[in-house]
């Protein structure tokens, strides 16, 4: 899977990127296929995270590349890199089905592979998962415009220039965002995982 | 570049790093003067990035492809395009038939186009004609053959036609039959003139002698048939004359317009006796006087050509168009009351078989059934139109007297009398009434029938 952590349009990494947007405007369904296999665990986290919902998660994803289908055509790669690109429709996606269905009951299990990933102690492995199912739930109290900055960001994996072209905000707006959100976030677990607040600190 | 923006930017390279396989140790050390205040950070952006780490599951990502990718349209696309390999449909095709047999053998082997619609081709063929305009060329070769055929035709039919005649002369074909031939004969005559076609001076000689001999044998022992249809027929027939005449007429046309004349004769003296049935009282001065003094025979005069129906006579005529029950019906008609009765029955000893007129001196009929067949009397009252059925003993009304005399129902007849019941109906629904009589003239004594 590509790393969507470093997406800046004209860098020379992103040529190869680009001919499978500009081969997959053109009809070509492997282009296409390579394109949803880039970017579905991008869309899925973002989605997840933004809904906390799996089943909602799934079909919004499936909706976002639907629409992504749509407007492939009249995507332009020099105007808006492809990832903020898919994300902004990502990002409207979840507005709307949240708007159509209201807030919908979240999930309380982490997923599997969040678990398996842990030392081997297993006291400190289960501290750590609390504090990870704890800190998606600090996520969520954010403000909405820090939210949506932390989730782009470690989430969706988009960079500070993507994660401003998505939402359209200015970069520097965009880091002044994420790092209040990242503070309010070590307020919030401080109380409940001390020993993790000093680590970080 | 402010503090925070380096922090961030310090930020996305430490977890680009992570990302490329670099433990978090090595990822902070590479930042060492900024380790103090990238570490939190750091580590709170893996924390992150683990509690969505989460990957959607496989079934959904190969449908949610597939669904994408059939939204795409290629797929379906290209599936329909797709055409076998052909060593792959002669295989099938080899297969198939030595599965199915030989059935499907034959049906393989040819198999037809489909049929077009009847109406595409005559919609082809209108445009056709409306994009020429103007009608086809004539070619001598079809026109030749055409009128070969033409004059073919014309002589099947009246061949075809010579030979019912014939047959029909044999036995006792029926003047409305023959009539029916003679105008179908002379009408393709009449087609094949108007086409420019010659026709034999012999066929239409023929056509009016059997013409006139048809109107000859009216009058005999015949009814006459529809006297309109005979005068056109012999006026179509002097046309045709006229026309085959030219200006050196063959002889045998003389024969022809003789045939008609006589035959033009014949018809018209008919219709001035159909035309006045109650002729004046002098008209009927003899055949009156003929049968005035026989009020016993059982022999019908035969009907002359004008007559007058005075009282005491019954006149018997046939009814062709009647075929109730399967029987031959006649029409008995005297001055006061007409109905229909069957051939085959007898009324009172007279032969009601035969046309003609005969004297009567009751005022009611009595009409037997034939033995073994229908064992009913009928008495008919000859001045008001009752009818009883005497029938094992059992009298039965099935009409009251009177012009609107009252009709018992044909399923009682029929409960009471059996197969006989439908003839009795029949006879009864037949009875025509007259009204009252008006004044009329007495009769000079010596034309008065005479009574036994």
């Amino acid at each position: 899977m590509t790393n969507s952590f470093s997406q800046t349009a004209g860098g020379p990494d992103w040529e190869p990127q680009r001919q499978i947007v500009e081969a997959a405007q053109a009809g070509d369904l492997e282009a296409l296929g390579a394109l949803y296999d880039n970017h579905i665990n991008q869309v899925y986290r973002y989605s997840l995270a933004r809904l906390g919902n799996i089943h909602d998660a799934e079909d919004v994803a499936e909706e976002i590349f639907l629409k992504m289908l749509a407007g492939l055509p009249g995507y332009q790669w020099r105007k808006v890199p492809f990832a903020a690109w898919l994300m902004r429709i990502a990002h409207n996606e979840v507005i709307s089905f949240t708007r159509r269905n209201g807030k919908r009951a979240r999930d309380t299990d982490l997923p599997d592979e969040i678990v398996d990933r842990g030392n081997d102690d297993p006291a400190e492995a289960t501290e750590r998962l609390l504090a990870i199912e704890d800190l998606r739930r600090a996520v969520v109290l954010l403000p909405e415009a820090q939210r949506d900055v932390i989730i782009l960001r470690f989430a969706a994996g988009l960079s500070v220039a993507d994660t401003a072209r998505t939402l359209g905000k200015q970069e520097n707006n965009v880091k002044v965002l994420q790092h209040k959100g990242m503070q309010r976030l070590q307020v919030l677990m401080t109380p409940k995982y001390p020993e993790l607040a000093r680590r970080q600190q | 570049m402010s503090r925070d923006d380096r922090l961030a930017q310090l930020l996305q390279e430490c977890v680009a790093a992570y990302e490329t396989g670099l433990s978090p140790e090595e990822c902070l050390s590479a930042f060492a003067a900024d380790r103090t205040a990238l570490e939190p950070l750091f580590r709170q952006a893996l924390s992150l990035r683990f509690a969505f780490a989460s990957a959607p599951a496989e079934e959904f990502i190969r449908r949610t492809k597939e669904r994408l990718l059939f939204a795409a349209g290629h797929e379906v696309s290209a599936a329909f395009a797709l055409e076998p390999a052909p060593e792959f449909t002669a295989r099938a095709r080899h297969k198939l038939v030595q599965t199915a047999g030989a059935t499907a053998r034959e049906a393989l082997r040819a198999v037809p186009p489909p049929r077009l619609p009847f109406w595409v081709n005559a919609r082809r063929r209108l445009l056709e004609a409306a994009a020429l305009g103007a009608r086809p060329a004539v070619r001598p070769m079809a026109l030749a053959l055409r009128a070969g055929f033409s004059a073919a035709v014309v002589v099947l039919a009246i061949a075809a036609t010579g030979l019912a005649y014939v047959v029909l002369q044999s036995g006792t074909p029926a003047i409305a039959d023959e009539l029916d031939i003679l105008i179908e004969e002379t009408n393709v005559v009449q087609q094949k003139l108007d086409a420019g076609e010659d026709v034999a001076v012999t066929v239409i000689v023929n056509l009016t002698e059997r013409t006139n001999d048809l109107v000859q044998k009216l009058g005999d022992d015949v009814s006459p048939p529809d006297s309109e249809k005979l005068q056109d027929l012999i006026q179509q027939q002097e046309e045709i004359v006229e026309q085959v005449s030219g200006d050196e007429p063959a002889p045998e046309l003389a024969e022809a317009k003789q045939n008609l004349d006589e035959a033009s004769e014949k018809v018209t003296a008919l219709a001035l006796a159909d035309s006045s049935p109650t002729a004046t009282p002098e008209a009927s001065a003899e055949p009156s006087a003929a049968v005035a003094g026989s009020p016993a025979a059982t022999t019908p005069q035969p009907a002359p050509t004008t007559f007058v129906l005075l009282a005491d006579q019954i006149y018997f005529s046939a009814e062709p168009g009647d075929a109730t029950a399967g029987l031959t019906w006649r029409r008995a008609k005297t001055l006061g009351v007409s109905f229909v009765l069957p051939g085959s029955w007898k009324a009172s000893g007279l032969a009601i078989n035969l046309d003609g007129v005969l004297p009567y001196d009751v005022d009611t009929l009595r009409v037997d059934g034939p033995d073994g067949e229908a064992d009913v009397t009928l008495l008919i009252n000859l001045k008001n139109g009752a009818i009883t059925a005497l029938s094992g003993g059992e009298q039965i009304r099935a009409r009251r007297g009177g012009v609107l005399g009252e009709i018992i129902s044909q399923a009682e007849l029929t409960t009471k009398l059996g197969s006989a019941g439908a003839v009795v109906y029949h006879i009864a629904a037949s009875m025509e009434v007259a009204l009252p009589p008006t004044p009329t003239p007495e009769p000079a004594p010596t034309e008065t029938p005479a009574t036994p």
